[in-house]
């Protein structure tokens, strides 16, 4: 009886033991990519034309970035990667939204010079 | 027994953790945000332009979702949304990478186009330029072109423009109104018959009526100059009635 008893004790000291472990692995190693997001959001967020054309994803890169620094702060180093991947993505989003409306714009300008000018040519005939 | 009773609630506790790790292990299955991912990847991927002009980040999007379905056989939920936030937005990087590379390719084209444009609407200038001169006399001189109008009526002793020469003056008009930058001096000049000084002022009231008549056809009076000569400075003798008749004339110097 003593032995089982005793076996029991093992057994829930080693589950509480293995939570501990699992939780504890959880927050693995410094986050590689905050560093990146940072230096990211330095150069993108000042960009006056990223600002214009892509706030909202600016705007949620910047409170996931914010989010993450935290995270890390705390030592949550998974949560921190995770944030900072995730504020990475919306800056690249942001910058190809902005190149993507940029170059419509030129398409737009383009279109309108080409039919000034055709016009131009048909009066003039 | 005390031992027993004191590992109660560590037992329940273990118990408890156990129930929450196997359930948490449990795998998710038709998870919507994963499923409607999933699709948009499906359509994106029928795409013609996304296909040809954003390749690599629908790859990057295919290997997130084949990361969100990993955990969310695993049960990882927290790891599953945050794969597919990943995947959704390589998706939207794709269309707006797409769309640009295909305005670029665009542009390309239109630039071509804007150049041909260009180049015949200079062609047609030049051309036009000609052509509207082409209908006057002209000579050179120092000050620039010189169109030399003998053929314009005013009544004898007036400075009435006739109707029939006005129409003398369109190409003039035309001109001027598609070359902005150009100003003219118009100069009045007359046969000897009469006296001095009334000549002066007779040519002076003409070159005011042609200025007139090209103010009145939309021209900026700023852009032109009159001045009356008179009889000083015949182009031939006064002796015939046809050298009188050269002499009278308005002389319009396109300025340089």
């Amino acid at each position: 009886m003593g032995t089982m008893k005793l076996s029991k004790c093992t057994f829930s000291l080693a589950m509480v033991a293995i939570f501990i472990f699992l939780n504890g692995c959880s927050s693995g190693p410094k986050s590689r990519t905050l560093p990146i997001a940072q230096s990211t959001m330095a150069n993108i967020g000042k960009d006056a034309d990223v600002v214009k054309s892509s706030s909202l994803e600016l705007r949620v890169a910047k409170d996931k970035l914010e989010q993450a620094e935290n995270a890390a702060q705390d030592k949550e180093n998974e949560t921190a990667e995770r944030l900072a991947q995730e504020a990475l993505i919306n800056l690249e989003l942001a910058e190809a939204k902005t190149k993507a409306k940029k170059t419509a714009k030129t398409v737009k300008d383009m279109e309108r010079s080409i039919s000034t000018l055709r016009n131009e040519l048909e009066r003039a005939q | 027994m005390i031992i027993s009773l004191k590992n109660k609630p560590l037992l329940l506790a273990s118990a408890l953790f156990y129930i929450v790790f196997v359930t948490g292990c449990a795998s998710i299955e038709n998870y919507p945000p994963l499923e409607r991912l999933k699709t948009s990847y499906g359509q994106l991927q029928q795409n013609q332009d996304v296909n040809n002009y954003a390749a690599t980040q629908l790859y990057d999007a295919n290997q997130f979702i084949s990361k969100a379905e990993t955990a969310a056989d695993k049960g990882d939920k927290k790891l599953l949304d945050h794969y597919v936030y990943l995947s959704e937005n390589h998706l939207k990087i794709a269309e707006e990478v797409a769309n640009r590379k295909k305005n670029e390719a665009y542009i390309e084209e239109l630039s071509e186009q804007r150049s041909d444009l260009l180049i015949q609407s200079r062609t047609q200038e030049a051309q036009k330029a000609r052509n509207e001169l082409e209908a006057y006399k002209t000579k050179n001189s120092k000050r620039g072109t010189v169109l030399v109008l003998d053929n314009l009526l005013f009544d004898t002793g007036g400075a009435t423009l006739h109707k029939g020469s006005q129409r003398n003056l369109d190409p003039l008009v035309r001109y001027m109104k598609d070359h902005l930058e150009r100003n003219i001096s118009i100069e009045g000049h007359t046969d000897n018959v009469g006296g001095e000084s009334l000549n002066v002022d007779l040519s002076f009231r003409r070159a005011e009526a042609v200025k007139n008549y090209l103010v009145a056809s939309g021209i900026n009076g700023n852009r032109i100059n009159t001045r009356g000569f008179g009889e000083s400075l015949p182009v031939t003798s006064n002796n015939t009635a046809q050298g009188r008749q050269q002499n009278r004339r308005v002389e319009i110097v396109i300025l340089d």
